[in-house]
Parts: C-alpha cells; structure tokens; sequence
C-alpha cells in the first residue's frame, strides 16, 4: 500500500459491462501522481490515435489525486478528461465538490471508462460493489433534479457526477456536474452522452491514510491561517469581486473584444451580488475559504450557485448583458442542461455582434433576431444550445470556431477562440502572458493552464514581451500539478504561481516519499508534455495549432487602462520560440527525444 | 447538558470538522468515521448531527448492558468501550441520528466531546460549531 492512495484503478467498459481492477505499484504512482497525471497517461495509452470522440472506442478518465480526501486545500476536487468533441484535442476538465474524495474513500484513485452501453446506464459505486444500472428514467432530466432523484434512490451520503439533456444530445461544449460544482469546460458530458452514462454515484466508507498526520496538520494549519489572513475577499466574494478590478485594469472583455471595459460594469458587480443577490456561501470538500455562493434572482423565483467570475465575463460584459438576474438564470440554465458557460457565453456574443454586422441573419437563426445587452436574447441562446434546437442550434452548441468556418468570409475575425475553445475572461491582449499561454494549452483557451498574473502591473511592464513566456511555462506547471494533486488552483494565492517546495511537502507528508521540488516540477513537465504529444497525435499539428484569435493580432485595444495594447505577430512568434525552448520542444512545438528522456518518456519517443 | 451546538446559517459545508473528528479519535481520513456529520445538499442550508449529550438520554436507557452511563461530573453521556457488547440499541434509539456504527469497530461511534475541548470546535473554519446548553 503507498499512503494517500487507494491503491487500485478501476476499469469499466460499457459495452460488456465487465470491470476490472488494476493494482498499480508505486512506481506507477510516483511517476504519473494523479488527477491530470492519470488523465493523460490513460488517455494517451488507451485511446487510439484518431478515434472520434464520441465512439465507443473512445475513452473517459476522471482521478483523484494523492492529496485527495485528505486536510489539503479544495482536495474533494475531480479532474476529469476525454478526447475532446469540441475540440478534437485534450478535454481535461476539473471540477470542485467532493466526488473525488468520495471515490478515494470507496477504494479507487481513478477510473478509465470505455465502451458504450446499450441504453441509458449509471454507473453505482458502493465500495468494492459495483454496478452498472438501467437509467431510462432518468434519461432527459436536468442535473439538479437527476441528483436529487438519485440520492433519494442511494441515500444522501452518494456523491454524485451526472450530465444533463445537452450531454445526452451530445452538444460539444457541454459539462459533467456534481452537486453544483461543473467540470465546464471542453466538451466531457457529450463523451459520457455517447456512451449512454448519465451519472455515477459513489459511496465509501474507507480510510484515507497518510504517513505523517502530524506534518499534514501542521500544513494545513499554515495554510488556513494564511488564508484567514489574507483571503477574506475570496471568502466574502468568491471570485465576483473581479469584474470591477479587471474593467479598472482594462481587460474585461466587452462586447465580444470588441472592447476591454463595459460601462455598466456596477451592475454586475459583486458588491451588488453581495448585497441584493447573496443567499448563502458554500464551500467545497475540505476547503476553509468558501469561495462559493447561492444567488438569487429577484425578478423571479430562481437560485443559482453561482455564477462566478468567468460568467459574469461571458453572460455579462462580453454580450453587454447588465442584468444580474438574468446572468444568475443563465447561469443556472447552463448548469441545468450540462453547458459550459464560458463557451457558450463567448458564443452567444458572437452571434450577436454577427447579427450586428449582417454576417448572420434571420435566415440563419430560424428568424430570431439576437442583440447585445439583451437578457432574453442570452436566455434564448442557452436554451437553443442546450436544447439542441434545429440546425442553428446544433451548429452554435460547437462553438464560435465551427459558426466562423460554417459562415466562412469575414466571420472568422469575431471567432474568440484558441484551438477551438473559448478563453475565459483574462484578455490575452492586456497580458503577453495569456497569449503565449492560450496558445499553448492543450486544451485551448484555458485560464486553468497558463494563470493570469500580470493583473497590478503597470502598462510598461505588460506591454512588453519579456518573461511573458516563462510566465506561461511555470503557471502551467503549477496548474498542471495542482490538477494532479488534486488540489484547488485559489492555493495559489498564497503558494505562488509555480511549483513550489510545499507542493513537494504535502506529497511526503501524505505519502512518505522523498520528492524534492526538483522531482515535482519534473512531473508537471512530464504531463504537460505528453499532453502536447497527444495534441499533436490527435490534430496532426505542433506549432501551426498554437494559434490565437484574430482579434488579439490585429485589433489594439480601443479603449480602459490597457488602451493601444495588443499582441504583434511578431511578438507571438518570438514568445512561442523562447517557449518552446523553455519546454525542450524544438522550434516547431515538437517535443525532442532529448527532452522525452529526461521526462521519462522515452516510450513515447517512436509515436 | 452542554453539547455540540451548530449554527447552520455559518456552516459552509466544507465537512473539515469530520476529518478532524476522524483523524483524532480513529487516525485517518473518514468521513463515515466521524462522530460529527455535516449533510451539505444543493440549495439549502447544511444540516448536522452529532450525539446531544441528552440529559434523559434515550441511549443510556435503551443500552443493556449499562456501557452508556451519564457521569454527572463530566456533564456528559459517556460510553464504555469495554461494557458494549455493539447490539446498536443506543443507534436505534437515538432520536437525533447522533451515534454511528462502522464495521470497522464493535463498538459504536458517538462524540465525548474530545473530553472537553471539541477537536471540530476549534479547527471550524467558519466558527459554526460550539459547545452549549
């Protein structure tokens, strides 16, 4: 047994409804930890090269981490992970709550889904029992209501993960959900839809166990202590505080980028959350801060947990909707129907500033005309997306890249997106970082790789492309290990923005190993770069795939703080070489054998 | 006599206070161990059980075998490893779903209060638990 572990994998392969367990030792574990470590290694190794996504072939992974189920910081968090239908790429995906802890408590560090099951199924997990059951009548349910129905069926103490009537229709940029807490972004519940899963349940009674409880307590009480001092405004505000401080610094994309600062900013703020909306704040599994919050609507009888930064971005500034209520309905709506919010906000915004230029019509949408600012248009476009409704909805539920190349002409300018997926509201004009960053996730436009942290330098220091690069390079090592931990990325406002060496002290403390902070921050770079393997086994493409919206090459930014900003082709080009050079990726984005032997991936080397 | 107090309008639901609970007294990370429980559900306040230290406590009347005793001293119902023989009456009996049973142990699991200086007290995040009347 390696402490902190459960010590066993389990496989589940829909099509037989046969489960394995495997057993792994604990080399395995010391080289590929968990959470994002797992992810990749089973996806790469069991799915095949070019398999579409959403094919029984293809193959679904969600882990725990070494640190999960125990005092660590968000260690109730799931990272999950499938080839991408949005996207073709990496979908990974992590989601707060606490349905990985459960999964450790029931005797599992991850599980590997393949196959596709006749009809509808869930999957129920009592300890060492596991069952693979019928779930017509759940098929068609939205998520809050398919969990409720589950746990009056298993008892409250399930944890459940489950995807709503977007999933089961299989729209790419759809979420897997537990409790309230949403693995959003790149397309796993259309992957679960596809294999007729509609949610798993787990149940565990059994002990997590680490080496050194008392060196445990000791971090945790230094990080909680810590975090009473310093993160009162995460605790009070979540992450709704942001929209004010991000429009002051000029990033708040606005009205699809086509500006960085919305005028009515106030009125999403979360100082008017807080005081009109708040109903109650929650909290994850194992996590002192409490950053999340039920909203209600008051112009009629909704909640919401949430939204939280990233959707008052794309349901409020980026399609000019300055309406908390109807954000907080979206918001809900999208949970609801299993949607990312980001990309279908993003989306949304698209549309309306296609339908502004004439690039979209009344032809188009079925004869629904969608304008800025307007909260039932937004609505109206959650509902069609997660409705699937007609052929405009299943086009728009693939996301501004698909609606450009649909549309051809001009339209690819008002596409904000990277590899095919939306970015979250950190404007990769206002910080270098984020550009290089964007372009190089595997997954897209993801704030959870490279981290916006150029917020509170001045314009000089921005405007410029120096260390923006390695900026990216070490964020999404950090957020790579945090995923593999799995751990909560808001420990990094005390932690820091890179691997550290008290990442390396809760591994011992939990496992007993030895790492040193050279050992963990050799994982990070060993499952990033085997991301960026299966990137370019899956798309074909290295350096021409790491690109980023039109928008941010060619338009400065016109108005706020970070007026005249953008990033020059030139620029980009010369972060993605001093990049790749940090990565040990040759010129071309292509990792070199050099670099897989000193990762340790040497089998890797002949794909 | 003075138990565990919650106040749910502060509880999070991040269920700290159970690993703690269940680190102290059983020495790992378990929920389904901890002489607390923290029911967290969507959209709804948190809810919790844990033993009340009843002064007519239905438990020590229903126990055969006299392992639940209230000691006048120490304020508080106090079970007796060695005299439980693990019938689960006092579980049965308990109108509050406040003592618990693991197959782990033969003897069940209810709060003593950490003897006087509750563990979940002093490390709640949110200062929703207390010890009161």
């Amino acid at each position: 047994m390696v402490f902190g572990y459960a010590g066993k994998i389990l496989h589940i392969d829909l099509t037989t409804g046969k489960t394995e367990i495997e057993t792994p030792n604990e080399q395995f574990y010391r080289k590929w930890l968990g959470g994002n470590g797992f992810v990749i290694k089973y996806l790469y190794d069991k799915l095949k090269k070019g398999t579409d996504p959403l094919a029984p072939e293809a193959v679904s992974v969600f882990a725990s981490g070494p640190l999960s189920g125990t005092l660590a910081h968000g260690a109730g968090r799931t990272h999950f992970g499938a080839k991408s239908p949005q996207t073709g790429l990496l979908a990974d995906s992590s989601a707060g709550g606490g349905f990985a802890a459960m999964l450790k408590y029931a005797g599992y560090d991850a599980v590997v889904i393949t196959g596709k099951a006749a009809a509808p199924v869930m999957i129920v997990i009592n300890n060492e029992k596991i069952e693979i059951r019928e779930a017509e009548r759940f098929w068609g349910l939205k998520t809050i209501e398919t969990q409720h129905r589950l746990k009056k069926e298993l008892t409250h103490e399930y944890k459940i993960a489950c995807i709503g009537p977007a999933g089961e229709k299989l729209v790419p940029m759809t979420s897997i959900i537990t409790d309230t807490r949403i693995a959003g972004r790149s397309g796993n519940g259309a992957v679960w839809g596809s294999k007729n899963l509609k949610a798993i349940a787990i149940y565990g009674d059994n002990d997590v166990k680490v080496a050194d409880m008392a060196k445990v307590k000791e971090l945790y009480s230094d990080f909680a202590k810590k975090a009473k001092e310093t993160l009162g405004g995460l605790s009070k505000y979540g992450t709704t505080g942001l929209p004010v401080s991000i429009n002051a610094f000029g990033g708040l994309g606005t009205k699809n980028m086509q500006y960085e600062t919305f005028e009515h900013v106030d009125k999403i703020s979360g100082e008017l959350l807080n005081t009109d909306h708040l109903i109650r704040h929650r909290s994850c599994f194992s996590c002192c801060i409490h950053c999340a919050k039920d909203f209600k609507v008051n112009k009629w009888d909704s909640i919401s947990e949430g939204p939280e930064y990233e959707t008052q971005y794309s349901f409020g500034s980026m399609p000019e909707v300055a309406d908390l209520d109807y954000i907080i309905a979206a918001d809900r709506l999208s949970d609801e129907y299993g949607l990312d919010t980001i990309s279908a906000g993003v989306t949304a915004s698209m549309i309306m500033e296609l339908m502004e230029r004439g690039l979209l019509t009344e032809k188009d949408t079925g004869g629904r005309t969608f304008k800025f600012g307007n909260g039932e248009d937004l609505l109206e476009i959650v509902k069609i997306i997660g409705e699937k409704r007609g052929e405009f909805g299943e086009l728009i539920g693939k996301g501004t890249k698909a609606i450009a190349e649909k549309l051809g002409g001009d339209a690819y300018k008002y596409a904000f997106h990277a590899k095919g997926l939306e970015p979250a509201g950190h404007s990769p004009r206002a910080q270098k970082t984020m550009s290089v960053g964007y372009a190089t996730s595997p997954r897209g436009g993801s704030h959870h790789d490279a981290r916006p942290i150029e917020y509170g330098l001045p314009i000089e220091k921005r405007n410029t492309i120096e260390g923006k690069a390695l900026n990216a390079f070490n964020t999404q090592n950090w957020t790579c290990l945090g995923d593999s931990l799995v751990i909560c990325h808001f420990a990094e406002k005390i932690f820091g923005t890179s691997v550290a060496k008290v990442h390396s002290y809760w591994i011992n403390a939990v496992t007993g190993w030895d790492t040193t902070l050279d050992e963990v921050l050799l994982m990070a770079e060993r499952f990033y770069t085997l991301e960026r393997l299966f990137t370019i086994r899956e798309s074909g493409k290295a350096r021409t795939g790491d690109t980023i919206p039109w928008r941010v090459l060619n338009e400065p930014i016109p108005d706020g703080a970070s007026k005249g900003m953008y990033t020059t082709q030139k620029e980009f080009d010369a972060m993605l070489d001093e990049y790749y050079d940090l990565r040990g990726w040759d010129r071309k984005g292509v990792p070199t054998k050099a670099t897989l032997k000193r990762l340790g991936l040497e089998e890797y080397s002949k794909n | 006599m003075k138990h565990i107090v919650f106040d749910q309008k502060k509880c999070a639901g991040c269920n700290l206070c159970e690993l703690y609970c269940s680190s102290k007294w059983y020495g790992s990370f378990n929920p389904r161990k901890s002489r607390i429980k923290i029911k967290t559900e969507d959209y709804v306040d948190p809810k919790y059980n844990v033993c009340l230290q009843c002064d007519d406590a239905p438990c020590v009347e229903a126990c055969p075998t006299e392992a639940l005793i209230i000691d006048q001293d120490l304020e508080r119902v106090v079970l007796i490893e060695d005299k439980c023989i693990g019938c689960k009456l006092c579980i049965r009996a308990c109108p509050y779903d406040g003592i618990y049973w693991h197959s782990e142990y033969k003897v069940p699991i209810k709060c003593n209060l950490c003897e006087g200086d509750p563990e979940c007290v002093r490390i709640c995040p949110k200062d929703a638990l207390s010890v009161g009347d």
